[in-house]
């Protein structure tokens, strides 16, 4: 119940290095996890989680490392605790590869795309794609970051990146086609298969 | 370098994940390839796109109250705000403190009451702590104890509303304890002469929970901060307790907003409450023990 003056001030200096370095990522975190629950009760739920189990951890955290990154880590640890306990199989990862492995054909990037088309796409992509391309394009996360915030290999995190981004490019093609928007090639420039490759 | 391979590798380019050397081969090909320059253009905006319709998009964003709830529960969490684990002997000491508060509650005000007449200044009587069961009224009790000084502190110093007429710390010292004399003086004696951020605002004895404290209010920091002082040795508890370690200013509750800390001498408590940081309230509780501890121990001696 007591304190000493020395206790009062590590227990304050720990608080304000949580207070400066976690607390200014709480909406990018809970953007995130808003975004993979889809609920706003369970992701502030999650939100909360996460920096709860953040600041009991602080300590473990290395100062001037990825303060953002290490929050992701803490929140996937959680959510796929979550997850596990309400049996949501693993299995969709399996066809989510099939799917993403369909996608041949790559068009050129679209230009002149809404936000809302862009998050739209974004949505039909398998939910384990979103992921990746949220914490490396939205997030800024690095590829190692992402690696070790989702407990996955490098490799596995490097290949569903480039899956990811190329089906979002197809989904926006789609809709830039139905609304006559050209491409990166469009004003006369030759199609990609025939552009005069180097 | 050919236009597929600058396709396969421009979004790690964008993600800073090449080498230098991969770098300069990407922009060997881009000063000689239009249609990749257009594609790197194509790919960055799209990025810039999801970024910012990610980051406001109206339902990824969190609520305020949301925000503010948690980062208040946070705080409430942290080590700066958690009681220390082994503190055994002064939890219980100060659990029999705060058994006293409670026991001279409202009975001990209407006893006292009874006694003295409507026109005095009712005070705690001294009635026996039932403490068959202290550890597991330590968190109860301490809880209560913060609870009253936070509670004198905002009913009497922020807000005037106290059920009694405060008297003077002279008249309490002649009717009730000699240590409430001058006590103002003890308290200003921290700050020197000197000092020009702690000015003395009000002090009197008022009745709270019927517990008489001696109370000086001073403005510090801008921050009214109450010193109030309570008799612990009338009651029989006391002769139980083991003896707290004088000496030290103590950090020993936070609650409401408010920074509560404590010290003691043989027969009084202390307490420093304010809505100053725990780190500041506790460094003002500290520069008063000498001044006031010595203050408390001439009346102690001479009582």
């Amino acid at each position: 119940m007591f304190k000493s003056v020395r206790q009062v001030e590590r227990a304050g200096d720990e608080w304000t290095a949580f207070e400066q370095e976690a607390l200014p990522h709480m909406a990018y975190v809970f953007r995130v996890a808003m975004w993979r629950a889809r609920d706003r009760v369970e992701a502030e739920d999650l939100t909360q989680e996460t920096f709860v189990q953040a600041l009991q951890s602080f300590h473990r955290y290395e100062r001037g490392t990825n303060c953002r990154a290490w929050l992701m880590t803490i929140m996937h640890h959680l959510d796929s605790k979550r997850r596990r306990a309400k049996s949501k199989l693993q299995l969709v990862g399996d066809a989510e590869e099939r799917i993403a492995e369909t996608v041949a054909f790559e068009p050129p990037t679209p230009q002149g795309v809404t936000e809302d088309e862009v998050l739209r796409a974004l949505e039909r992509l398998p939910r384990s794609y979103q992921e990746v391309v949220v914490l490396a394009d939205v997030e800024e996360m690095s590829y190692k970051e992402i690696a070790e915030a989702l407990d996955a290999p490098l490799g596995t995190v490097m290949s569903r990146l480039h899956r990811g981004r190329k089906m979002l490019r197809v989904e926006l093609a789609g809709y830039a086609r139905e609304r006559g928007i050209g491409g990166a090639e469009a004003g006369g420039i030759l199609p990609a298969a025939s552009a005069g490759e180097s | 370098m050919h236009c597929r391979d600058f396709r396969e590798l421009v979004d790690s380019y964008l993600s800073d994940e090449l080498l230098v050397e991969t770098n300069h081969d990407l922009f060997a090909h881009l000063e000689s390839c239009a249609a990749c320059r257009r594609e790197l253009a194509a790919r960055r905006e799209l990025r810039a796109t999801l970024k910012t319709a990610f980051t406001r998009a109206v339902d990824l964003q969190p609520r305020a109250e949301f925000v503010a709830r948690l980062r208040s529960e946070l705080r409430a969490q942290s080590p700066g705000a958690k009681p220390a684990s082994a503190a055994g002997r002064r939890a219980v000491w100060l659990a029999l403190a705060a058994c006293l508060l409670l026991a001279v509650g409202a009975f001990g005000v209407r006893e006292a009451w009874r006694r003295q007449g409507a026109q005095s200044l009712s005070v705690a009587g001294s009635h026996t702590v039932d403490n068959s069961s202290p550890a597991a009224a330590v968190t109860l009790a301490a809880n209560a104890l913060a609870e009253s000084a936070v509670s004198d502190h905002r009913n009497c110093a922020l807000t005037h509303n106290l059920e009694e007429e405060p008297i003077s710390l002279e008249e309490a010292g002649e009717r009730y304890d000699p240590a409430y004399s001058d006590l103002d003086g003890a308290v200003m004696a921290q700050a020197g002469p000197t000092e020009p951020d702690f000015e003395l605002i009000e002090a009197h004895a008022c009745v709270f929970k019927g517990r008489l404290f001696g109370h000086v209010i001073v403005k510090h920091d801008g921050r009214l901060v109450s010193v109030l002082v309570t008799d612990l040795a009338q009651t029989p508890a006391k002769a139980n307790a083991p003896e707290f370690s004088s000496g030290r200013a103590m950090s020993c509750s936070q609650l409401a907003g408010y920074q509560v800390a404590c010290f003691e001498t043989p027969r009084h408590a202390v307490f420093v409450v304010s809505d100053l940081g725990e780190a500041e309230n506790l460094k003002l509780a500290s520069s008063l023990v000498s001044p006031v501890s010595a203050h408390l121990k001439r009346a102690e001696r001479r009582a």
